[in-house]
């Protein structure tokens, strides 16, 4: 079953996505902060991770580096209110395995559609 | 005596003596005529007299060439030594000859020279001045310009940190704002998808309305957002060498589904045009806008064209349709922030009333202009240009929303 880590300093947004994946069949776990992720992400061994880029304490590109250190290469959707150009996604693809960003608030059948895409990929879903 | 008298003398004297010594002669030549006899005794007299003649001749000559030379060393020594820069040289005047007047003469040279010197020194001294006051103005100046510099770059610099706070501040505020819709708007959408079982049409209109207002709320932070990074020049463009059809045609393909509940058909009609520069989302952007608010101000069975044409040095994209128009003296002031024609419009038809003024922004930003054309009655149609080679970067464009005349309803 594809795990999906939802990351999100907002308790509200954590709640909705944990509800959503797992209404879609997926497996879910969070966290509330980088540290947490990082803490957490070797025993979770998410296939993707919904990660917040605007949280309180480690940048978005200090978690992304963490969790490339650890010699982990999950997938990951960012969740963010700006926009990123398609170099920067690419950029960021490329370095750190990001698929894809979703533009808060989001959409529900686009995020389901963004999370069913990214799961294909790694052939757990069940 | 003066030197032409002494001449005069010498030349007298000589001439006495050449008579003397020739009628001397003369006389003795005729004695030994009449008295050979004692010719050798006079001869010897003779002899006598002409040297005595010849030594006073000599004593005469050596005293006035003395006279002669005695000055002109003076004179020349004087002048070694002025030469030599002793200005304060001096020749005795006790003479009253000419070379008396020569000293004077030469005296009165030194004593201009020397008042000369005096002046030039004088001269150098107060240019000196000048030149030390000049560089300590300048060094000064330098100082001035070394302290505006400064104060220069740390404008600057206070400016960027002013600039960083502004779009941390937009960033964070956006955030912020959008943070707790996120939810709320995710918790609708799942009720409506029923993840929590069926729900009944009543419960499905009320949602409907909740989520309705949400995305208008949602639409206006953006919409505040916008503006103010238009305004405060911090929005960021991505700028890309783009195929200007594809980009509206994939809007108008995505309000085609939305203009099917009202029966409006929305036609493309696009020329060859050459690639253009821009930011491919915020063009996006724009039309999306436009069509939105055709769509909303024309009737059911309504049309909407959207034509792509090339004009020299740039591209325009029009957007027409058989609405209800808008007043000719309403036209100006659309693109203003919030001037929707009137507030009962804007409740009716549901606007932000600053959608046009961020397309604006985001045209202008592009080099481009946008404008209308209107009829009450008869539609719209809204027109905007993107040049083909721009002179400025969006970044270096500033654009100015908020105009004297805002708010100034006629």
């Amino acid at each position: 079953m594809t795990k999906v880590l939802i990351v999100d300093d907002h308790e509200d947004i954590v709640e909705t996505l944990k509800i959503l994946v797992e209404k879609e069949g997926f497996s879910s776990d969070t966290a509330f902060n980088g540290e947490e992720l990082l803490g957490k992400i070797e025993s979770v061994n998410p296939n993707l991770i919904l990660l917040d880029v605007m949280m309180p304490g480690l940048t978005t590109r200090d978690i992304l580096k963490g969790i490339k250190e650890k010699g982990l290469a999950p997938k990951i959707i960012l969740i963010t209110v700006v926009r990123f150009s398609e170099q920067e996604i690419q950029k960021l693809s490329e370095e750190f395995n990001v698929v894809d960003y979703i533009q808060k608030p989001f959409d529900i059948p686009l995020l389901i559609s963004s999370i069913k895409k990214a799961a294909e990929g790694s052939g757990k879903q069940e | 005596m003066r030197i032409s008298s002494k001449l005069a003398t010498i030349f007298v004297l000589t001439s006495l003596l050449i008579i003397i010594i020739s009628g001397t002669l003369f006389y003795a030549q005729g004695l030994m005529v009449i008295e050979g006899g004692n010719l050798i005794q006079l001869e010897s007299g003779l002899i006598l007299i002409m040297s005595g003649l010849v030594m006073f001749s000599v004593v005469l000559g050596l005293f006035f060439s003395r006279s002669f030379t005695d000055p002109v060393k003076k004179l020349m020594v004087s002048i070694d030594k002025m030469a030599k820069g002793k200005l304060d040289v001096k020749i005795d005047v006790s003479r009253n000859d000419e070379f008396g007047d020569l000293a004077r003469a030469f005296n009165e040279m030194q004593f201009k020279v020397k008042q000369s010197e005096t002046a030039l020194e004088k001269e150098v001294e107060k240019r000196t001045e000048d030149l030390n006051e000049t560089i300590s103005k300048l060094k000064k100046s330098e100082g001035a310009a070394k302290q505006i510099a400064e104060n220069l770059a740390s404008a600057i610099e206070r400016q960027k940190k002013m600039e960083k706070s502004k779009i941390e501040f937009l960033t964070i505020t956006s955030h912020e704002l959008r943070t707790p819709i996120t939810p709320m708007k995710a918790q609708l959408q799942m009720v409506l998808c029923e993840y929590f079982g069926k729900i009944n049409d009543e419960q499905r209109k009320s949602m409907d309305l909740i989520l309705k207002n949400m995305t208008i709320l949602d639409t206006l932070i953006g919409d505040i957002l916008d503006i103010s990074k238009l305004d405060s020049g911090v929005m960021k463009f991505d700028i890309q060498k783009e195929n200007l059809n594809n980009v509206v045609e994939s809007s108008v393909n995505l309000m085609r589904i939305k203009s099917k509940d009202k029966k409006i058909s929305i036609t493309l009609e696009s020329q060859g045009i050459p690639p253009v520069m821009i930011d491919r989302d915020r063009i996006n952007q724009v039309v999306l806008d436009l069509l939105n608010n055709a769509i909303k101000f024309t009737g059911e069975g309504g049309k909407i064209m959207v034509s792509i044409s090339d004009e020299i040095n740039h591209a325009v994209v029009s957007v027409k349709d058989n609405g209800i128009g808008i007043a000719e003296k309403d036209q100006g002031r659309i693109f203003e922030p919030f001037e929707q024609v009137d507030s009962s419009m804007a409740r009716k038809f549901e606007g932000t009333g600053l959608g046009l003024a961020v397309c604006r922004g985001i045209i202008e930003k592009h080099g481009g202009k946008i404008s209308i054309k209107s009829q009450p009655g008869k539609g719209s149609t809204f027109l905007f240009t993107i040049p083909y080679e721009s002179k400025k970067r969006p970044e270096d464009v500033s654009v100015e929303l908020f105009t004297v005349n805002a708010g100034e309803k006629q």
